[in-house]
């Protein structure tokens, strides 16, 4: 990734309030984070600091409290440098123009995240067929292929062991070529020796796509060695309220 | 790939073909949970069906025995009838106001009461004697020989005198007449290759003399007791116009003298033409009574009305019109508080049914908004799957319906009148259940839409 490829995300002043079991008031916030396209990002901190609330709102998916800027460029790819502007649509409320950018988002969930009533094949295609992309049907074999799920295409989410529907979710999320892949805590799940496995597939396959990912996951020693951009979300107290800050850890 | 898709350049966002490609998506997940779940909705199909299939039995009855038996109730010309009290003076022209009124089903003249009668013998059975019976006029559309599916009266020609000029009435007499004279009841026996026939006998008393008349008449069919209570033949009009004229001296066609000297019998074999006569009946001449029915239950009072305006006293069997109309009252609203019911119940389980769905399935719903799903795919996903189970359950309860209704069929036709249908439902009536099935099925669901709509990826995304 160079300094001058085209930026993914961007945002600036985004916070998040929410009420947690263990403090009364928690508030998370980012003071500042560009990602540019093929950047590999690794978020980590304590149990309960954000992480995944970070990601849900990075995937549109969650609505922050604040944000002076919170702006995604889903035609990074393309050369196409319009930006969608999420804190706006937030404010009003325009829950369909962002389900219509999330279809541009890929997001790799704990367990998978799968639709128990499709099969791993078209559960892997479901981000294609709502983009409108030709059946790329050597393309998802290759996937498969270097993800070795392709014994597993015609087999139902119930079907599949923990680490077989991880691999399939990562499929899932990189078959429409999004320029921003999401993963929270994707080898959580797994035992050590599945963990590296699925880690290194994973890894792989955002290489060839040559996508952004942004990753939370306390794994952070698996993941030396990997060219990651390493975040951190460090816990405190402002104001008499527990929050956290995602700073960087270099920084 | 562009990000241009379903937005244009502005980035409005475009509801076209993006937008309609995700909600044909949204349906195909429908169909593949549907089909994914396929036990549970195999129940949800029987259940449905088990609340169906009885609601149309039962609807296939009412529409079949139980309206057959309220219409023949409702139609039964006896039940019309409106009966004129005492004597009058109807003119053609009144006759023909009268026949011209919506209300009126059968209208058709009747002479003076003293005057129509008529002496039977039958000359198969001559030890029985003869019996006097009451002559009653009838025309093409008799609502009482309509009942009974007996053919209307009329002229045939006279097979017993084959030198008279005149042809001889065809009539049917009631059942005690039968009975008296020994008449045979079965339509093949009357319709042998002579057909059976009676002897008809007029009298009158002409400057004192004792002077009687007679006609070969032949019988078309018998009424069932039921009909007709009395010794009675119904003749066409001119029969009993030329019996009432003869009684008032008159020479008339159809009736040959009978024990008269032999210059009068001569006089009184052609008196005028058939034809000319049998049309002076409808032109100037007065009647004394009618035979009127209505052609239904809410045609009698109107008739009545208009009667009694014209000073026409007339007697109409009020009880049993009320009685018949609170019999189907009472009919129309027991089904119908069966269906409002069965209905209610079909509405609350499919409602809850996709309430319930809905919730077993949040994790997926909300996976799917975060895939990019449409608020309004999210939204059809329960609707779509209650429709399917709507058209699945109405369906199998049609194919249910069928074969009961067959069963009933099977069981108790034979005994019916006419072998009726005992269950049976119309295209029209089944398509209107499909229908009505179909909507209150996407009404039910509306709940559960709104809860689909309602869910917010970010409140279920840690479960899945």
């Amino acid at each position: 990734m160079s300094a001058s490829a085209p930026i993914v995300l961007a945002l600036r002043g985004l916070r998040k309030d929410r009420r947690t079991e263990r403090a009364e008031h928690y508030s998370l916030s980012v003071p500042a984070l560009n990602v540019r396209l093929g950047e590999k990002i690794l978020i980590s901190g304590p149990s309960g600091a954000g992480k995944s609330t970070f990601l849900d709102m990075a995937a549109m998916a969650l609505k922050p409290d604040a944000a002076d800027e919170f702006f995604f460029f889903p035609g990074a790819r393309a050369g196409d440098g319009k930006a969608c502007d999420i804190a706006a649509a937030w404010m009003r409320k325009d829950i369909e123009r962002l389900a219509m950018w999330r279809k541009h988002v890929g997001y790799v969930l704990q367990t998978g995240g799968l639709l128990p009533f499709l099969n791993a094949e078209d559960n892997i295609r479901v981000p294609s067929r709502l983009l409108g992309l030709p059946a790329q049907r050597d393309k998802t074999e290759r996937m498969a292929e270097r993800l070795k799920i392709s014994k597993l295409l015609k087999k139902f989410p119930s079907q599949l062991s923990v680490g077989e529907r991880q691999r399939v979710a990562i499929a899932r999320a990189l078959a429409a070529d999004p320029p921003l892949v999401l993963a929270d805590e994707p080898l959580a799940s797994l035992d050590p020796e599945n963990a590296r496995a699925v880690l290194g597939m994973f890894m792989d396959s955002i290489e060839d796509a040559g996508t952004t990912l942004i990753v939370a996951s306390h794994a952070t020693d698996l993941m030396e060695n990997m060219n990651f951009r390493h975040l951190i979300l460090e816990t405190g107290a402002r104001d008499g309220k527990a929050s956290a800050v995602l700073r960087a850890v270099h920084e | 790939m562009s990000f241009a898709d379903g937005a244009d350049s502005s980035g409005r966002v475009v509801l076209g073909k993006a937008w309609m490609r995700s909600l044909v998506q949204a349906l195909s997940m429908a169909l593949s949970d549907y089909r994914h779940e396929a036990l549970f909705s195999a129940c949800s199909v029987f259940v449905l069906a088990a609340v169906l299939a009885p609601l149309m039995v039962l609807l296939g009855v009412r529409n079949g025995v139980i309206s057959a038996m309220t219409d023949r109730l409702l139609r039964d010309p006896r039940t019309l009838e409106i009966i004129p009290v005492g004597s009058g003076k109807y003119s053609s022209e009144w006759f023909r106001g009268l026949s011209a009124r919506p209300e009126t089903a059968f209208v058709v003249p009747q002479t003076r009461s003293i005057a129509a009668t008529i002496s039977l013998i039958n000359p198969n059975q001559p030890n029985l004697g003869q019996n006097v019976t009451q002559l009653i006029a009838t025309a093409p559309g008799d609502p009482l020989l309509e009942r009974y599916g007996l053919p209307e009266a009329g002229f045939v020609r006279d097979e017993k005198n084959a030198d008279s000029l005149y042809p001889a009435p065809l009539v049917i007499i009631s059942a005690s007449t039968a009975r008296k004279l020994a008449v045979p009841v079965s339509p093949r026996e009357l319709e042998g290759s002579a057909g059976y026939w009676l002897e008809g006998r007029v009298e009158r008393v002409v400057q004192g003399r004792r002077e009687a008349a007679g006609v070969n008449l032949r019988v078309a069919a018998v009424l069932p007791p039921e009909a007709v209570g009395v010794d009675a033949v119904f003749v066409p009009l001119e029969a009993l116009a030329a019996a009432e004229d003869y009684r008032d001296g008159k020479t008339v066609p159809l009736f040959r003298a009978l024990a008269a000297p032999r210059a009068e019998k001569r006089r009184e074999a052609a008196p005028e033409k058939f034809e000319d006569y049998s049309a002076s009946l409808y032109r100037e001449r007065e009647y004394a009574s009618f035979r009127l029915y209505a052609r239904s239950l809410d045609a009698v009072e109107p008739l009545w009305k208009w009667l009694t305006a014209r000073e026409v006293e007339v007697y109409v069997k009020v009880e049993e019109i009320e009685a018949v109309k609170s019999l189907d009252h009472a009919f129309s609203v027991i089904f119908g508080l069966i269906t409002g019911a069965a209905l209610f119940g079909f509405a609350a389980s499919t409602a809850g049914n996709a309430l319930a769905g809905v919730r077993r399935k949040s994790r997926s719903l909300g996976l799917m908004r975060l895939l990019g799903f449409p608020g309004a795919g999210i939204v059809l996903f329960p609707v779509v799957q209650a429709l399917l189970t709507a058209f699945s359950g109405a369906v199998l309860a049609g194919l249910l319906y069928l074969i009961v209704a067959f069963a009933i069929d099977s069981l108790f036709s034979a005994s019916l009148p006419g072998k009726a249908a005992v269950c049976s439902l119309s295209s029209g009536q089944t398509l209107a259940v499909f229908a009505a099935v179909l909507a209150v099925s996407a009404l039910s669901s509306v709940a559960a839409a709104r809860q689909a709509a309602g869910i917010e990826p970010s409140e279920v995304l840690r479960d899945v």
